[in-house]
């Protein structure tokens, strides 16, 4: 533009005898980016001094009386452009507007210390703009990165969204893989989930060394910067409003591969023909729980049923399928309403910004719903000259109620089994609740206590309207900052921040809640007669707190000097001091009145013997604790970059950081880390004449961050526990050694080598960046084996690993279609190859490695999350008995197997976890109509299929559809892989076929992830209303598997559940004032 | 004037802000001492090493092998069957290569926390206000070192043969809190001497009156002595310190008064237990839907003698136990009540010539034992084989289900030819036998623990 400009210039120079005409012009005004027309913008000629407004398709004509002359073109919520008209043109001008939104001069990136141009930045940093995070719909922020985001990998396997890497494992101890998630300033020490999306103007990662180090020991697993909305200077006043509703669909239970009801039954009468049941049925003690089935064939043994009734009765249990039960009462169709408000604006020293959310979600389990509101503030003023304070306010409250006693897998017998029989009924034809049987034999609780215990049957359903559990959280958090810039090229500034989260939960179960019932009848001792209660009659109720309050504090000096036009100086160094303090509490009140808010002391000292002695003697359960935790944290980091003419740019970053982790010396406590990078701007170099690709960018970086893994002191701890329950036998308060004096252990350390490559070609027609990278993590803690006898255990945690990451990340960006249709495609690829490369410890039998892919024992050569599988030789051919391999030779010796295989005897599956993959995103525009759809893919990884152990099926009830399959006569061999039904059952077996690698199954997949359409109405049609901007959305998500490599018709990616997401559909709306 | 106050101001507030630098730097090293968890300590304190000792799992890791290999219960064939650990199993029928790595882990655990304790609580420094709390933690820290040590010898390494040289491999003893303490078998002789000297310690120190059973009193350790002098065959210092532990704690409860109904007839901590203490992983095998009592046991019993009733009850197949020390439905008291006192003291003072003092004992017991009025002491003059015959059977008697109990007397008898016996089982028509001073009367060391440190394996 600016060249155009000067080029007209030039021009009007050169001819001074211009032939002044009149006449009039006529144009087109739209938008830049969208490139919809833009009605009503107003077109002043200067000279001229006339006027004009755009119509509906954004065409104007404006009389000019002399040329040359100057139009300004103004539009609100845009940029004013200045157009020369030297002569009169030929046919119709093309103006374009930006958006103001967009109006950054140049791409920035925020590490949370300082905001970069993205153009002198050395380091890996992939920027999610507003509007690609508005694209989803949900109420959470990290499930919104998913697809969207390069390098980033979200691990589903246990059913829920929220667990992701950032280029893949730097650490190996469960629980600290997740990366450090950053808000504004600070790291976000509350929870997550209460931010509301509508509040985030971007996202940023954080991914190699350089753009993380300067978050030293809490880096290592990358950094993800959010930022928040702004208001800003010299603007007017914009309302946006952005309102929601998705409903999704039922959860699928029958994509879980279960046993079918009528094989289960089968199952059970061959036990019962066996005498499996025969000592249980004789345990008139324990009463442990029986299956309908198990009683019927009980009564017909004893005479009770004829043959032909027990016959009856049972053929009509295999009728029934428990989850059509879960389907119709305990599952509905979630529906989840979002809407937010959005004011922002600002004068010439001060801007706001300030929005209102609303969220209500109705889970998909009945009984399960919440709520959430959020308002926040943030205001930026000058009071003074070079001085520029920032106030921020932010409040959440969210209202949670859990009254579901859980799903398909939450509801069992217990009393020993952890699955429920498949054919269990829930409730009547007519919805009534049906009893199962529960912690003891139904035929015992129906009948014992002469009429002097409480009901004691268990009815699930019913259980939810009884139950009455909620909690609600308040989150403040404030903060103030000020900068105060000494020089145009000095500044510092200081920024603190204070949360106080609180979440109080209270529970509370009546006396018609089973657990109440059974709780009460199990303190009810009637061998005298007349009934001893050890616990009031009247409800339990359970309240907990929970109070998190944590501060920031930082200090900052900033330096950043151009000198001669060439030489970029940018440095900043601070220190920052970061506490949280989480403080609980957990009270129970027995025999609680509601009515009266009345409750009843209880002896928790003395042991009161059990009903019928069932649990022997017992004490009340005592639940009642305290908790504080303090998180300490001190760190001073430096961080500088030169550039040179905007071609090379070199920078560095060191940073040291201790914290309060227990029992460490504080010299050792301190942790030293740096980083350094350098940059080239090819395309600025003199001799870069590649007209093709304007902008070529060269980067490599190298650098250490750090993993602050708390989770193993140097010195022996002991924790107080309180007496409760089992846990105690003498009601004493009492410690449990946690941690064994390890005086060894280093803070794990990751170095990162990463090279990039950024373009683009003209007209941005093809942009993207190539990157690659290799992590070195050393120093990982891991467990290893440990000799039994010196006490500490079967595994110690030790600095005792060393992993290797290999990867690629490629982003590209094309424009395929411009006009009259607009389509873009983006491409995310990502390759994560992680190797154990040392492992200090390897394990005495290879039997150890066997393992589904959690981080448990490495295999140095494997990735860490492999998933390592007996060696399978078939099945025998004479009995259907699985065979493995033991010291390299076809085995069915299982005991040796499991106990003591050999490197032969197992194979390396590969990857649990994706190790390529990435996303596919269209967006075509025509005029208002915009649709966008995502295909998320991953491939090069394997799950395992979940199957049937004889053992597991026997004891607790738990069975897969592979029964049916399973060998039953000689040559079944050929066709099947499932061992023959054995008795009795031997665990070890069971594991050489449920862990070999037959059941190993390539996860690749391919899916459509969401689909978005959406209309965004011409501003002319309703400028009207007074509206700036008016949008209707409809959006889909979760939608289906497109292509899968196995053939069992499973979702890799939700395994451990069997429950794939459910697909949700929303529908929403945008108005802009 | 305004230029000055701005370079004032633009002065100070740089100040301000290195200031603010530096002054984070030497209160560091205080604020980052806080502690991480309220709840979490580095032990130092009495109180903390106390807090370690009344932890559950001091007191109920006692190991479970022997008794699952005992002879006072069966298990039937789908009883048998439906356990679903292999190694419980394979120990039921005595299987050469069962394994028992829980009970090896669960007591080298609780060894470790005693150790915690010797060597913390020996760095208090002792003054007088202390001394007493003192002493009775660190008595109790080698009392547990001690009796956790012997509750190995029963299974890890062959019978101590009484007057040889027991030069066999005993275990790995395990004597410093320092978990890099290289693991190497000592000798039987080194093994029962450290564990001598470890009880005895702790009798000196351990206060006569504990607040709750499950701290071990002087008592305790005088009894756990007269146990392992009993193992040992040393039947003068058993006497001595049956007779030690009577002295402080001689209740016996009269079962008269007892409930032969309910379905736990004893209380946890209850008059006659001296020490709580009970085992952790047997309740797969004794679970009352599994074991029954022994046949010949049950019919050991005299009509009038209340021990049948009050221990057992009966069921459509056979009787399961029921009288456990520990207030438990299932059996798992492994600690020293009075009554086994009373029979240690019996045996060894009928084994050293004092026939009477012997009898006498024995009919103190049993008329706690007998419906009122019915018992008829036994003659205190009787001939001394036929005393110790019947001490041995009331032993037998008394003390079915007492973890460890009764597999030490296998191991110990079975050297005396006329009290061998040889054990045997049957399932699904396979007989099984286990007899006198079979090799398998010790169990195999965890093959971990013997492939990572390179220890002798037990023979087989």
């Amino acid at each position: 533009m600016k060249k155009k400009n000067l080029l007209i210039f030039y021009l009007l120079a050169l001819m001074p005898a211009c032939v002044f005409a009149q006449g009039s012009t006529t144009g087109q005004v739209s938008d830049k980016t969208t490139e919809l027309s833009l009605s009503g913008a107003t077109i002043h000629s200067i000279r001229s001094n006339t006027f004009a407004t755009t119509d509906d398709q954004g065409n104007f004509r404006i009389s000019i009386r002399a040329f040359p002359d100057t139009l300004v073109i103004s539009y609100i919520g845009y940029a004013t452009v200045k157009r020369a008209i030297t002569f009169q043109p030929e046919g119709n001008i093309r103006i374009l507007l930006s958006s103001n939104i967009s109006q950054m001069q140049e791409v920035t990136v925020s590490t949370g210390y300082q905001v970069l141009p993205m153009e002198r930045s050395t380091g890996s940093y992939d920027q999610l703009s507003n509007k690609l995070i508005d694209r989803e719909v949900s109420p959470d922020i990290v499930s919104r990165l998913d697809g969207i985001a390069s390098g980033l990998l979200f691990d589903k396997r246990d059913g829920t969204t929220g667990t992701f890497s950032v280029r893949g494992l730097s650490t190996l101890t469960e629980g600290y893989t997740q990366p450090l998630i950053v808000v504004d300033n600070f790291p976000y020490e509350g929870d997550v989930n209460n931010i509301n999306p509508n509040d985030v103007e971007s996202i940023t990662v954080l991914k190699d060394a350089a753009a993380a180090s300067i978050w030293g020991t809490r880096a290592g697993n990358g950094v993800v910067v959010i930022t928040t909305k702004k208001g800003r200077y010299n603007t007017a006043m914009k309302i946006s409003l952005n309102s929601n509703l998705t409903i999704s669909q039922k959860p699928n239970l029958f994509a879980i591969p279960s046993i079918s009801s009528s094989d289960f039954i089968d199952v059970e009468k061959y036990l019962f023909n066996q005498g499996f049941y025969d000592g249980a049925n004789a345990d008139n003690f324990s009463w442990p729980v029986f299956s309908p089935v198990e009683e019927i064939l009980y009564k017909q043994q004893s005479g009770v049923l004829t043959a032909t009734e027990a016959n009856r009765q049972i053929d009509a249990l295999r009728q029934l399928d428990v989850r059509n039960d879960f389907e119709k009462y305990f599952y509905r169709n979630a529906v989840t309403q979002q809407h937010s408000l959005n004011l922002s604006g600002g004068t010439g020293n001060f801007n706001y910004d300030f929005s209102a959310g609303y969220d209500k979600s109705l889970q998909s389990l009945v009984g399960n719903q919440n709520d959430r509101i959020t308002v926040r503030s943030e205001n930026n003023l000058k009071p003074v000259k070079n001085l520029e304070i920032e106030l921020g306010a932010q409040f959440t409250q969210a209202n949670t109620q859990q009254n579901s006693p859980g799903g398909l897998n939450a509801i069992y017998p217990g009393g020993g089994k952890s699955g429920l029989y498949p054919y269990a009924r829930l409730a009547t034809p007519n919805g009534q609740p049906q009893a199962i049987p529960k912690d003891y034999r139904q035929s015992f609780t129906d009948t014992t206590g002469q009429g002097k215990l409480l009901d004691w049957s268990y009815r699930p359903l019913q259980e939810i309207s009884l139950a009455d559990n909620t909690s609600r959280l308040n989150d403040v958090v404030l903060k103030a900052g000020a900068v105060y810039h000494f020089l145009p090229s000095l500044s510092a500034e200081v920024h603190y921040q204070y949360e106080h989260q609180s979440t109080d939960g209270r529970n509370y179960q009546s006396a018609q809640t089973y657990y109440t019932r059974n709780l009460l009848n199990q303190f009810t001792d009637l061998s005298s007669g007349t009934p001893v209660y050890g616990i009031p009659r009247g409800g339990i109720l359970d309240q907990s707190g929970n109070a998190l309050n944590a501060y920031d504090l930082r200090g900052q000096v900033n330096y950043n000097h151009l000198y001669r036009q060439k030489h970029q100086l940018n440095f900043i160094a601070g220190a920052e001091v970061r506490q949280s303090r989480t403080e609980g509490f957990f009270y129970r009140d027995y025999g609680y009145d509601p009515e009266s808010l009345t409750s009843i002391p209880v002896n928790y000292v003395t042991q009161f013997p059990t009903y019928d002695g069932l649990q022997g003697d017992q004490v009340v359960p005592y639940y009642n604790d305290v908790s504080s935790l303090l998180d300490r944290n001190v760190s001073v980091y430096a961080n500088g970059s030169y550039s040179y003419d905007n071609r090379y740019t070199v920078s560095g970053s060191a940073r040291r950081d201790a914290s309060n982790i227990f029992g460490v010396e504080t010299n050792r406590k301190w942790v030293p880390l740096w980083s350094g990078g350098f940059s080239w701007q090819l395309s600025n170099e003199h001799f870069y004449h590649w007209e093709a690709v304007p902008y070529l960018k060269l980067r490599a970086t190298y650098g250490y961050s750090g993993n602050a893994n708390n989770s193993v002191p140097a010195v022996t701890t002991a924790q107080y526990r309180q007496p409760q329950g089992s846990n105690t036998i003498n009601g004493l308060p009492f410690a449990v050694v946690t941690n064994y004096p390890n005086p060894n252990l280093r803070w794990e350390k990751i170095g990162t080598l990463n090279f990039g490559l950024d373009f683009s070609t003209r007209n941005n027609r093809l942009s993207g960046s190539l990157e690659w990278y290799y992590k070195n993590a050393t120093d990982l803690i891991g467990l290893v084996p440990a000799d039994i006898t010196e006490g500490a255990g079967t595994v110690l945690s030790q600095n005792s690993a060393i992993l290797h990451t290999k990867g690629v990340d490629i982003t590209l960006n094309t424009v395929n279609l411009q006009v009259p249709v607009k389509w873009t495609t983006s491409l995310l690829f990502s390759v994560n190859r992680d190797k154990v490369a040392k492992y200090l410890y390897s394990p005495t039998s290879y039997a150890n490695y066997i393992g589904d892919g959690y981080l448990n024992t490495f295999k140095v050569g494997a990735p860490a999350n492999s998933i390592i599988s007996y060696k399978w030789a078939g099945l025998d051919p004479l009995n259907g008995n699985p065979r493995g391999y033991f010291n390299g030779q076809v085995s069915e010796d299982y005991e040796s197997i499991v106990n003591s295989a050999t490197a032969g005897d197992i194979v390396v599956s590969g990857s649990a976890l994706p190790q390529l993959f990435g996303s596919l995103r269209n967006d075509v525009q025509y005029k208002s109509l915009a649709l966008s759809f995502n295909i998320v893919y991953r491939f090069d990884y394997y799950f395992r299929r979940p199957v049937t152990g004889y053992s597991a099926l026997f004891n607790n009830w738990q069975g897969y559809n592979d029964f049916d399959q399973r060998w039953q006569k000689p040559g079944d061999e050929s066709k099947t892989n499932v061992p023959s039904l054995d008795y009795p059952a031997d665990p070890n077996r069971d594991a050489v076929y449920n862990f070999s690698q037959v059941n190993v199954l390539k996860g690749d997949n391919i899916r459509l992830q969401d689909v978005r359409l959406s209309w965004e109405f011409n501003p002319g049609m309703i400028r009207n209303l007074g509206l700036r901007q008016l949008e209707v959305y409809a959006y889909a998500n979760n939608i289906g598997i497109l292509w899968r490599a196995n053939k069992y018709h499973l979702d890799p990616d939700y395994v451990a559940t069997g429950i794939p997401l459910p697909r949700t559909y929303s529908l929403g709306l945008k108005i802009g004032l | 004037m305004k230029k000055q106050i701005k370079k004032a101001l633009r002065q100070s507030l740089g100040i301000l802000t290195l200031s603010f630098l530096f002054a984070l730097m030497p209160s560091c090293k205080k604020y980052l001492e806080a502690k991480p968890d309220g709840k979490l300590t580095v032990p130092q304190t009495l109180t903390d090493f106390q807090a370690i000792l009344d932890a559950a799992p001091m007191s109920n890791n006692y190991p479970s092998a022997g008794d699952i290999g005992s002879d006072y219960y069966y298990l039937s064939d789908n009883a048998w069957q439906t356990i679903s650990l292999i190694d419980m199993r394979n120990d039921y029928i005595w299987d050469a290569n069962a394994a028992n790595d829980y009970d090896w882990l669960y007591m080298y655990t609780m060894i470790l926390n005693a150790n915690i304790v010797i060597d913390g609580a020996g760095k208090v420094p002792a003054d007088g206000s202390n001394l007493a709390d003192r002493n009775r933690v660190l008595g109790a820290g080698y009392f547990f070192r001690g009796y956790d040590h012997y509750a190995l010898t029963g299974e890890f390494e062959a019978p101590y043969i009484p007057g040889g040289d027991n030069s066999g491999p005993g275990l790995p003893l395990k004597l410093k809190a320092d978990i890099t303490d290289p693991t190497k078998r000592s000798s039987i002789r080194q093994t029962f001497s450290q564990i001598i000297a470890d009880l005895k310690t702790a009798a000196a120190l351990l206060p006569v009156d504990v607040i709750v059973k499950s701290r071990p009193s002087k008592a305790a350790a005088f009894g756990a002595l007269a146990r392992v002098y009993l193992t040992m065959g040393d039947f003068r210092n058993a006497n001595l310190y049956a007779d030690s532990c009577l002295q402080l704690s001689p209740a016996l409860i009269d079962y008269n008064r007892v409930s032969a109904t309910a379905p736990t007839p004893f209380k946890i901590f209850n008059e006659e237990v001296v020490f709580h203490n009970a085992s952790a992983g047997r309740g797969s095998v004794f679970s009352t839907s599994r074991e029954m009592a022994d046949t010949s046991l049950l019919a050991s019993y005299d009509s009038n003698d209340l021990r049948k009733a009050v221990f057992f009850k009966p069921g459509a197949s056979g009787s399961i136990f029921k009288g456990d020390y520990g207030g438990s439905k299932t059996p798992v008291f492994a600690g020293i009540a009075a009554d086994e006192m009373y029979l240690v003291r019996a045996e060894t003072a009928v084994r050293t010539g004092n026939v009477s003092a012997g009898i006498g004992d024995l009919n103190t017991l049993l008329a706690k034992r007998f419906a009122s009025n019915t018992f008829v002491p036994y003659n205190t003059g009787m001939d001394a084989d036929a005393a110790l015959r019947l001490v041995l059977s009331e032993r037998r008697k008394e003390l079915p289900y007492r973890s460890g109990l009764r597999w030490n007397d296998l191991r110990r008898l079975n050297q005396e030819p006329g009290f061998a016996k040889s054990l045997s089982r049957n399932l699904g028509g396979v007989s099984y036998t286990l007899p006198p001073g079979d090799k398998r009367y010790t169990f195999l060391i965890p093959v971990s623990v013997v492939q990572q440190t390179g220890i002798a394996q037990n023979p087989r």
